[in-house]
């Protein structure tokens, strides 16, 4: 049986693996971990384990994708795929860099999880074409840069501007440019104060 | 609970559909969500390490309490996991360490692990250095000891905490 490793802080997508791997002939449920960070210390302490379901935004010091990174310069035999339901347009270059084997997302993807795994361990590489896009607000996300997509994503956690200008080690300037920018799209719900700032 | 939607969907909507896998499907989003009241406990950031480190086989024999602060209470947290993680790649360790202590106006933690002892000086890089830079961006300070055993040591002045 081929040893399966769940790389998710999510108690719902990550039961949801753990079932799909369960209900399989094929695959042996391994382990479960919150943070991509641990993922390689199980990979060095786990000489069986065949292939691994990682997240990318996950508890701990990494992403999913430098993790994923990290194993597959060491272990290049471990077959990674990526299971993310963030639309971010870098994700699916930084994985492919990553050299990891296969791109699935959650919530998006036509083909089902587990024919993306058989598939994945038969040699294929599974990528999505191109990043899909979702509706946000009335808009599209398609109709959004990176950066905007990030500075959105922060405002709706609700930081600050100064706070998201930290984060992304940018100046407040430029958050407010990219918040100028997003307000421009057709019709998003605006967070009460988020001009006033 | 999506995926059973669909299923139950194209079931209406389709004649030759699968019922018989949507309703399992959508059984199985039921079954999760059943399972998820059942265990309404907050995984937090620290449980979420303690659950990490007890499927690496790391044992944590913690003493004292995080910073009230959520930011610090984060780095520090963010500390054990690279702690974690190290000390089994690098030393085999099977014991954690963690000692907290809030007093002579300052916060510290210390992290040593039971593994072997590094066979050079530790030069923060890569995780530990960003770590130390968090560290330092809050107006802490980060030590490590290398000889005769590993140590990480962080501490924050009491109005920060």
């Amino acid at each position: 049986m081929k040893q399966v490793l769940i790389v998710e802080d999510q108690r719902m997508p990550r039961e949801n693996m753990e079932r799909v791997i369960s209900e399989s002939n094929n695959y042996e449920f391994a382990a479960s971990v919150n943070g991509a960070d641990v993922a390689l210390a199980i990979c060095v302490e786990d000489s069986g384990l065949t292939f691994v379901l990682m997240d990318v935004c996950t508890a701990g010091n990494k992403d999913g994708i430098e993790a994923a990174a990290e194993i597959k310069a060491e272990f290049p035999n471990i077959k990674i795929i990526i299971v993310t339901s963030m639309v971010e347009v870098g994700y699916l270059q930084r994985a492919r860099e990553a050299k990891v084997d296969s791109f699935w997302y959650k919530d998006i993807s036509p083909e089902r999880l587990i024919d993306v795994i058989n598939r994945t361990m038969d040699g294929e590489s599974v990528f999505p074409d191109k990043t899909p896009s979702v509706q946000l607000g009335l808009a599209d996300s398609s109709e959004f840069t990176n950066k905007e997509i990030e500075v959105l994503r922060f405002v709706c956690d609700g930081l600050e501007y100064s706070e998201i200008a930290e984060r992304m080690n940018i100046s407040v300037r430029t958050v407010k440019y990219h918040v100028s920018n997003i307000l421009s799209k057709p019709v998003m719900p605006i967070r009460r104060g988020w001009r006033s700032q | 609970m999506g995926a059973g939607l669909t299923a139950i969907r194209q079931s209406l909507t389709q004649e030759n559909a699968d019922d018989k896998e949507a309703v399992r499907l959508f059984r199985h989003a039921v079954n999760a969500i059943w399972n998820d009241n059942q265990y309404p406990l907050d995984e937090g950031e620290f449980e979420r390490f303690l659950q990490d480190a007890k499927t690496l086989g790391v044992e944590v024999v913690c003493v004292g309490d995080l910073p009230e602060s959520e930011e610090l209470a984060s780095i520090c947290i963010l500390a054990m996991r690279e702690c974690l993680t190290n000390g089994v790649c690098h030393a085999g360790a099977t014991e954690l360490s963690i000692q907290m202590q809030n007093e002579n106006h300052q916060y510290s933690i210390c992290i040593t692990n039971n593994g072997a002892a590094p066979d050079k000086e530790i030069i923060p890089k890569g995780g530990l250095y960003n770590i130390s830079r968090h560290v330092f961006d809050y107006g802490g300070e980060m030590r490590i000891q290398s000889f005769p055993y590993f140590a990480l040591t962080i501490t924050f002045q009491e109005e920060r905490v």
